[in-house]
C-alpha cells in the first residue's frame, strides 16, 4: 500500500514522464519486477511473461499521456494492461491448439493468484538487496536458468562454493520474508 | 562436495522443484527454505529487462550517440549459449546512460567485455580543512538506479613528436621540441614547444609568446598569453568561428565530426595567479567547447577546451580527441552499494569531492546531511591501470549526484559530487 508521499512523489513521476516521454523510464525501473511477476503468475511461463510484460509497457508507454490521474496507484492501470494483455495471449494461444493448461489458468480465481504474483514481485525486490555474490548466483540461476556448474565456470568459484552462496540467499530471503509478514 | 551439508540438501531440493521432481532426503526446515524457488523461478533476466528497455527508449543514448561505428562487444555472459545472445547485447547498452537514476538494482557482475573495469581515481584533490564531520547520505526516494550502463573504449590517437611537430607548426608556434621521457609527467612522454609555461603573465602588456604542450596519452595544453585578458570577449559567431579555424587547422579531431557550442562564462580567469584586482571590471575570454557529434553534454569523453579573445584569437585550448571503437554493458551498483560507497567514500567533510558548489557555508567540524537530489550516470576517462598513463583509455561510468547540504535541519549549501557505479564493493 502507497503512502500518500508515495502516492504523490508517483503523481510527480508520472506528470515529468507525461511532459518528456524518457523519464517513462524511472516508471519503468520502478515498475518492471511488479508486472513481470504478475505477467508470470497469469501465464505461468517465461516466455509468455515476458511478452505480456513488453507488450504492457509498449501499450503504456504509448498511452502515457492519457492517463488521468485519480489517487489510484500508477500499478493498478499497467495491472489492467497487463491482465488484457494476458487474456489477448489466451485467445491467441487458444486460437492456435486446442484448449490447454493456460485456458484452465485463466479461470482460477484471481484474488489468490493476485497474492500470489505480489508476493512474487516482493521476492524479486528482495533479490536486488541481497549481497553481490549471492544476489549473481540467484539472477544465474533463476534469471538466466544456469546449472551450478555454469554459475561455477562463470564466476570462478567452485560448484560447493555456489552452492553456498545459493544457500545463503535462500536462507537471507527466507529471513526477509518472515520478518515483513511479521 | 560443499563443506556443509545442508547446502547440498538444499540444492538438491530447489533441484526437485525446478525439474518437477520428488524432494526426498530434505527435511522439513529445508523444504520449507527451497520453496521459495517456486517463485524464483522464471524470476525475469537483466538481459531481458535491457533489451526491454533499449526498445522502448531507443533513444535514450548520450554519449557519443552515434555509435554505429562502433563495435559493440557482447559480455562473456552474453554471449555464452542461452537463448538471449548478441542481439540482446547489442540492445542492451542504451538505457543506463542517462537515467537520472532513482533506485532499482543492480543484479551485480558478472565480468564484461572489458573485464574488471578500472575505477576513476577518488583522490580528493583539495581536501576541506579541519573537516572532520560526518555527512550522513540521503537518497531521494524518487530516484530510480538502472541496473545497467555501456562502457566505452577509446581507441586513442597516436602521439609521436612527427604529428606533435606538425600540430605546432600549424599554430606557428617555433623553437626546438623539448621530449621528456623521463616518465615522471602524468601522460607518458611529453612533447613541449614554444614559450616557457611557467611564465604567466598577468597584465596585457607582458608576453611569453604561445606554446604547446601534448603527451602520449592523448592530452594537449596550448597556450597564447600574449592576449590573456586582453580584450572585450567576442559574439558567439565570432567564437564559434574561431574555435573552428583553429580545430580544423591543428587537425587534432582526426577528421571525425565535431559540434561546437558556447559555455557559461566563468566566475574567475582560469589562471589562479591571473585573478585581477577588480575582477568586476575584467572582460573574460568566451569559452567554446568542442565535442563528438552526438555528445549531448559535458561527459568528460573526448573534448576540447577553447578560450577567445574578442579579436577572435584562441588564448588557450586543451583538451583530448578520441574515437570510440567498442562498447559494452555493464552492471551498476544498486541502491544499496551507492550507500555503501557513499558512506566509504564520502563519509565525512574532509573526504567531500565537492566538484560544483560551496560547503564554506557549513560548519566542517560539525556532522551533517547530505540529501542527494539527484543522481545521473556520467562517464570519466581511465586507462587499464586506473591512471594516465598512454593507450587504451575507458569511459567507465559513474554516479554525479546533486546534493542538498544540511545543518540543523536547515539547507546550508548545494553541491555535486560522484563517487564510481562500477567494480569492487567497497
Amino acid at each position: 500500500m502507497l503512502t500518500a508521499r508515495q502516492l504523490a512523489a508517483e503523481r510527480r513521476l508520472i506528470e515529468a514522464s507525461k511532459q518528456q516521454a524518457p523519464n517513462f523510464a524511472r516508471l519503468y525501473e520502478r515498475y518492471f519486477d511488479r508486472v513481470y511477476a504478475f505477467a508470470l503468475t497469469r501465464t505461468g511461463d517465461r516466455t509468455s511473461a515476458e511478452d505480456v510484460t513488453a507488450e504492457t509497457f509498449r501499450v503504456a508507454f504509448q498511452n502515457i499521456s492519457r492517463f488521468e490521474w485519480r489517487g489510484v496507484p500508477f500499478s493498478a492501470w499497467l495491472f489492467r494492461i497487463a491482465a488484457n494483455a494476458a487474456a489477448d495471449l489466451h485467445k491467441r494461444a487458444a486460437r492456435e491448439a486446442a484448449l490447454g493448461e493456460r485456458a484452465d489458468e485463466a479461470a482460477e480465481p484471481w484474488d489468490l493468484r493476485f497474492i500470489e504474483a505480489e508476493e512474487r514481485a516482493r521476492l524479486f525486490e528482495l533479490v536486488q538487496r541481497l549481497p553481490a555474490a549471492q544476489r549473481n548466483v540467484i539472477v544465474m540461476r533463476f534469471g538466466e536458468e544456469k546449472s551450478i556448474k555454469q554459475i561455477a565456470r562463470a564466476i570462478g568459484r567452485s560448484e560447493g562454493a555456489v552452492k553456498k552462496l545459493q544457500a545463503r540467499a535462500f536462507r537471507t530471503l527466507r529471513a526477509w520474508l518472515e520478518e515483513s509478514n511479521d | 562436495m560443499t563443506d556443509h551439508p545442508n547446502d547440498e540438501a538444499l540444492d538438491d531440493a530447489i533441484d526437485a522443484i525446478l525439474t518437477g521432481g520428488p524432494a526426498s532426503g530434505a527435511d522439513d526446515d529445508t523444504l520449507a527454505v527451497a520453496r521459495l524457488a517456486t517463485h524464483l523461478r522464471g524470476m525475469p533476466s537483466p538481459e531481458f529487462k535491457s533489451r526491454l528497455a533499449a526498445e522502448l527508449f531507443p533513444q535514450r543514448r548520450s554519449f557519443l550517440g552515434r555509435t554505429p561505428l562502433l563495435n559493440r562487444i557482447a559480455s562473456r555472459r552474453l554471449a555464452a549459449p542461452i537463448a538471449l545472445a548478441s542481439a540482446l547485447a547489442i540492445a542492451a547498452v542504451a538505457l543506463a546512460a542517462v537515467l537520472l537514476s532513482p533506485f532499482g538494482g543492480s543484479t551485480g557482475g558478472t565480468a564484461e567485455a572489458f573485464g574488471e573495469l578500472p575505477v576513476p581515481a577518488e583522490t580528493v584533490t583539495t581536501p576541506i580543512a579541519n573537516g572532520t564531520g560526518a555527512i550522513t547520505w540521503q537518497l531521494d526516494e524518487r530516484a530510480v538506479l538502472p541496473g545497467s550502463a555501456p562502457a566505452y573504449r577509446l581507441a586513442m590517437p597516436e602521439v609521436t613528436q612527427s604529428r606533435f611537430e606538425q600540430i605546432a607548426q600549424a599554430l606557428g608556434v617555433t623553437g626546438t621540441t623539448e621530449v621528456d621521457n623521463s616518465g615522471a609527467g602524468p601522460g607518458g612522454i611529453g612533447y613541449h614547444i614554444g614559450s616557457d609555461l611557467r611564465c604567466k603573465p598577468v597584465s596585457p602588456g607582458e608576453t611569453c609568446g604561445p606554446s604547446l604542450d601534448m603527451w602520449t596519452n592523448g592530452w594537449f595544453s596550448y597556450r597564447n598569453d600574449t592576449a590573456y585578458i586582453a580584450t572585450p570577449a567576442p559574439g558567439d559567431a565570432t567564437a564559434l568561428a574561431a574555435a573552428r579555424e583553429w580545430i580544423d587547422r591543428t587537425r587534432l579531431t582526426n577528421g571525425d565530426a565535431y559540434e561546437l557550442a558556447i559555455q557559461p562564462p566563468p566566475t574567475f580567469p582560469e589562471k589562479p595567479d591571473g585573478v585581477p584586482a577588480d575582477p568586476a571590471a575584467t572582460a573574460f575570454p568566451a569559452q567554446v567547447i568542442a565535442q563528438p557529434v552526438g555528445q549531448s553534454e559535458p561527459n568528460n569523453g573526448p573534448a576540447i577546451f577553447l578560450s577567445i579573445d574578442g579579436s577572435g584569437t584562441v588564448i588557450n585550448a586543451g583538451g583530448f580527441w578520441a574515437r570510440p571503437d567498442a562498447e559494452s554493458d555493464y552492471r551498476v551498483h544498486d541502491e544499496e552499494q551507492v550507500k555503501a560507497d557513499l558512506a566509504a567514500l564520502r563519509g565525512t567533510f574532509a573526504s567531500l569531492d565537492v566538484e560544483a558548489g560551496d560547503v564554506s557555508a557549513a560548519d566542517v567540524t560539525r556532522d551533517a546531511v547530505a540529501h542527494v537530489a539527484s543522481v545521473q550516470l556520467t562517464y570519466r576517462p581511465v586507462s587499464p591501470t586506473g591512471d594516465e598513463s598512454p593507450g587504451l583509455i575507458y569511459m567507465v561510468p559513474v554516479y554525479t549526484m546533486k546534493v542538498d547540504l544540511q545543518q540543523d535541519g536547515k539547507s546550508v549549501a548545494g553541491f555535486a559530487t560522484w563517487i564510481p557505479a562500477t567494480g569492487p564493493a567497497r
